[in-house]
């Protein structure tokens, strides 16, 4: 497994279990991701990835296992608590609140790190208009990778929203959480080529901007042209790991995906 | 990747009016909800008795009083329309006990401000007090009950209302536990199927300036259209703040709403709690203006009636609810020979509405059937299949755990792409 | 003490009759939950409704404390009436108020149930009576009250509890050994999937709020036998707390449903009996919040898609 030496640690997971009456979900899963990492989580549909997600985020209790983000443990926490802690992450199949508009859906993402109640809301109290206002501004910061594409929607409902312009709200909420590490669960799912690249560099961005990303994604050349590092998982299990060319080639991730016999072709 | 062409708008094109009609009703919630229309709206409401007044100081119309009653009664039933919206139309939890705390409000007041406990306290420490108490029961119900998913916590307050309403029928004599009575055979706090008589209305001037004397229906008319003006404003700057959004993203999506940092139970607390004391201040002013406290406060029927009022006017729509308080108060009044249809109507008009148009007339929340969105294709695509094997959820944890296990979004309302 | 040991058996009988009630009326809640993730607010009153039906038939057919055809024949007619009567509104309801809903928010037909129920209340006070009505059980059932040693039970105490057992055994079978038990079974897993096996999905649903309905509304003619008197609002809070049992059995357990039912009529019965009978109903209240807290499941895991 390897390590970029000086590169402080964001996330570090050991022995992660998850069985579900007898089915095992997730097998003693073990990873680490570095600051300013890109890794991808790959493996074909059913391997466990989503659940491994899950598990970090807290939305799953893990049977077994360690998940420690920059050092703390989080197994235990609830998840609003891990989301707190730094986490933050998008759903597979685009969770953005539909009654909410765009600007309300990002300004969600704030929620954990702004501080205002019910009573300073109807009196005016100025702490709770100093965080409304830093909550207004961190929108458009969170907005400022998409470039207009959300600007003009921005006080409409996110279910009138287009797909692609839902993925990008999903994005920006997560933004908005200033988060330490980003979990993005198929971030190109269902996009065509053009918005592919533009989620590629939308990716980058983000890890100039500081973020550790950990995705799971099925479009491998989107996979192999932006990752550092690649994680293979089947049945629950990572069976490869490595820099996106050696995983590739790995024999034992050709037989996961198509088969043995291709495997020995 | 260029810039979106700049829209193309002919700004003689489209009337402001039509362009309102069409923006459909969370158009028409806008536009109702901002200053320029509330204002205006709530000064014409309290100029209202004293126009009616003059018209009847100046013709032979002496109905002047009988007005001012029902839309008093209108306005307290417009205040708890809206304090229902909040726990039901922001955040989502159905509260079927909700009754049940405008009844405890209003004995809460009527024991410490009539010859029942020969308490008689001044109106602010009152307020206090109701506040206090109804808060208690609420975090006494709230706490075990917002654990719960949707349709758990619906029957646990129904349950509680039921519970409240036969203690109170109970306790005009000492509790007997185990052969035991808990104090003496004297001890009459409730007064039972009677109710609590002869409560102490509010201590206020009988005149004010400018007005001169003001009866007492008048003044308890203002109050309540003071009260529902105050909710209102509160209310609306709620929702558009960190508090509403939270609820609101409780409502749509909790799993989501917790993996953003909400800590839902909390909020649905607040909401619940919030609802619950705004509707025990509001049975606080109604014990001082009837002089009575009932036991019919605590009806189930009450609360359906008010869920109708909500549901037809729109669930999360403040003037929506207002409207469906008109709607349910005035009429009954005026066709009083049909009063004992009354809960057939009101029962058959919820039914028609949630069939037919369940978002109500001005609603903003959609709780319309979806069309298969969602379904096969997530369960297509999901990781894992292992529902078949686990335990009907109760809790939002073990929900949370089969949701995240298929993939799959368990409320999904209409999505209009 | 020695007062406890003495009323202890008569209590525990009063109890496992008390418990056969709400474990018949848990049954059909349970059902409906298993098809449909919902809970039926207007169940309790389905079961008023087929209570008014047997006290409707019962008043056709007796004058003046005589039946105008044999004592059997009336009881058979009551039941039929009742329990088709009761069997028939509940698809209604199901056709009309929540099939509409079935896809939507999961707030929505719950709104819906509790419009139900108020509407069944309503319309019952209205136009047919708003004062409790009798049954003139003297009539119709033998009003012989057994005694072994010193616990006394009316014979139509027993045939309530003993008709729950038999139907509750009938209900199983139904579900697990026949076809289209396994039908309703599949249903409840997953609805989607039922309907790739070539389910009809409608009908399964149609059937099980007719078998809940129905046994709803035996509910109702045996209680109406057995107390001689019904009213609008008997269905209210025995609906609430056949829920309570439901839910200790574990919802949507069959088994568990009566089991859940037959516990809490007797601890409703002990209470009662030895602590206040005032306080009854809030203690099957604090009962449901307890389950609910503690152990959500209830006492059955297993719900009813899977082997019980």
């Amino acid at each position: 497994m390897e390590s970029v030496s000086g590169r402080k640690s964001v996330l570090e997971v050991r022995g992660l279990m998850r069985r579900f009456g007898g089915l095992t979900a997730v097998d003693r899963f073990d990873v680490d991701v570095n600051e300013g990492e890109i890794v991808s989580l790959v493996g074909p549909n059913g391997a466990g990835k989503t659940t491994v997600f899950n598990l970090i985020s807290g939305v799953l209790r893990p049977t077994a296992g360690s998940v420690r983000l920059l050092g703390r443990e989080l197994v235990g926490l609830p998840a609003h608590r891990i989301t707190h802690q730094g986490v933050a992450r998008t759903f597979q199949n685009i969770r953005v609140f539909p009654q909410l508009t765009v600007r309300e859906n990002i300004l969600l993402g704030t929620h954990h790190w702004t501080r205002s109640g019910m009573l300073g809301s109807v009196t005016f109290w100025p702490s709770t208009l100093r965080a409304e206002r830093a909550a207004q501004a961190e929108v458009h910061t969170a907005i400022d990778l998409f470039r207009e594409r959300l600007e003009a929607r921005l006080d409409d409902p996110a279910f009138s929203l287009s797909y692609a312009n839902r993925r990008r709200t999903e994005m920006a909420r997560a933004l908005a959480a200033r988060p330490k590490l980003l979990l993005l669960d198929e971030p190109a799912a269902g996009m065509n080529p053009y918005e592919r690249i533009e989620v590629a560099g939308l990716i980058r961005s983000m890890r100039d901007r500081g973020l550790t990303i950990f995705l799971i994604e099925h479009h491998m050349p989107l996979v192999m042209e932006i990752s550092d590092r690649v994680i293979v998982m089947d049945h629950g299990v990572k069976i490869a790991e490595g820099l996106p060319k050696e995983v590739h080639s790995n024999p034992r991730v050709v037989e996961a995906y198509l088969g043995r016999r291709a495997a020995s072709a | 990747m260029s810039a979106q062409p700049a829209p193309l708008e002919s700004v003689a094109a489209v009337h402001p009016l039509k362009r309102l009609w069409e923006s459909g009703p969370s158009g028409w919630n806008h536009a109702l909800t901002r200053p320029v229309v509330l204002i205006p709206f709530f000064i014409f409401a309290a100029l209202v008795p004293l126009g009616l007044q003059y018209v009847e100081d100046n013709s032979s119309w002496t109905d002047a009083q009988f007005w001012t009653l029902i839309l008093a009664n209108c306005a307290m039933y417009a205040c708890l329309a809206v304090a229902l919206n909040l726990v039901v139309g922001y955040a989502g939890l159905l509260n079927l006990g909700f009754i049940a705390f405008f009844g405890i409000g209003s004995y809460a007041y009527a024991l410490v401000a009539s010859d029942q406990l020969h308490q008689h306290y001044p109106l602010w420490t009152a307020l206090l007090v109701v506040m206090a108490v109804t808060l208690a029961f609420a975090l006494l119900v709230g706490v075990p009950a917002l654990r719960l998913r949707g349709d758990y916590l619906a029957i646990v307050t129904l349950g509680f209302g039921l519970i409240m309403r036969d203690v109170i029928l109970d306790l005009d004599r000492p509790p007997v536990l185990a052969g035991h009575q808990f104090g003496p055979d004297t001890l009459n706090l409730t007064g039972g199927t009677n109710g609590i008589h002869q409560v102490d209305p509010f201590n206020l001037p009988s005149s004010l300036p400018l007005i001169g004397p003001v009866p007492h229906f008048r003044m308890y008319y203002w109050i309540f259209i003071g009260f529902l003006a105050l909710s209102v404003y509160c209310v609306l700057r709620w929702r558009n703040s960190r508090t509403g959004r939270a609820w609101v993203a409780i409502r749509d999506d909790e799993l989501a709403a917790r993996a953003m940092g909400v800590n839902t139970f909390k909020y649905r607390l607040l909401a619940f709690a919030t609802s619950a004391v705004m509707a025990g201040v509001v049975g606080m002013i109604d014990a001082a203006f009837i002089f009575n406290a009932f036991p019919g406060n605590f009806d189930v029927q009450q609360t359906v009636t008010i869920f109708i009022m909500v549901i037809l006017g729109g669930l999360g729509s403040i003037p929506g609810a207002i409207l469906g308080a008109i709607a349910f108060t005035v009429p009954p009044f005026l066709l009083q020979q049909f009063v004992f249809y009354k809960y057939l109507v009101v029962s058959i008009v919820l039914i028609a509405v949630m069939v037919f148009r369940p978002e109500g007339l001005l609603g903003t929340v959609s709780i319309r059937p979806r069309k298969t969105m969602g379904g096969t294709l997530e369960l297509l695509t999901a990781e894992s299949a292992v529902e078949a094997s686990e335990l009907p959820a109760v809790t939002d944890t073990e929900v949370a755990d089969l949701e995240a296990a298929a993939g799959a979004i368990v409320e999904d309302p209409e999505w209009k792409v | 003490m020695d007062y406890f040991l003495q009323n202890f058996p008569q209590q525990l009988v009063n109890g496992l009759e008390l418990g056969s009630l709400y474990a018949l009326i848990a049954l059909g809640y349970t059902l409906i939950y298993g098809i449909l993730e919902m809970l039926n607010f207007a169940h309790g009153d389905v079961y008023m409704v087929g209570a008014f039906l047997a006290a409707g038939v019962a008043g056709l057919l007796v004058h003046n404390e005589v039946a105008a055809v044999p004592a059997g024949l009336a009881v058979a007619l009551m039941m039929l009436v009742a329990v088709g009567g009761a069997g028939l509104l509940g698809v209604g309801i199901e056709r009309i108020a929540y099939r509409p809903l079935r896809n939507a928010n999961r707030l929505a037909p719950l709104i819906t149930a509790i419009g139900v129920s108020l509407f069944l209340e309503s319309a019952v006070q209205v136009w047919v009576s708003p004062a409790p009505v009798l049954v003139p059980s003297n009539a119709l059932v033998p009003q012989t009250v057994l005694r072994v040693a010193n616990v006394v039970t009316p014979l139509t105490g027993l045939t309530l509890f003993v008709a729950a057992v038999a139907l509750m055994v009938a209900l199983d079978a139904f579900v697990f050994r026949t076809r289209f038990g396994s039908a309703m079974r599949a249903t409840a897993q997953d609805r989607e999937a039922a309907t790739f096996m070539g389910i009809d999905v409608d009908r399964v649903i149609l059937v099980t709020f007719f078998v809940a309905s129905a046994l709803a509304g035996m509910g109702g003619v045996l209680f109406g036998l057995r107390y001689a008197s019904v009213d609008f609002f008997m269905g209210y809070l025995l609906g609430i707390k056949a829920f309570t049992a439901a839910v200790i059995g574990g919802i949507g357990n069959i088994r568990g449903a009566m089991v859940g039912g037959l516990l809490l009529g007797v601890l409703e019965s002990l209470v009662g009996g030895f602590i206040s009978s005032q306080f009854q109903d809030t203690f099957v209240f604090l009962a449901l919040i307890t389950v609910l807290l503690i152990r959500p499941q209830g006492l059955f895991r297993q719900p009813l898609t899977d082997r019980a």
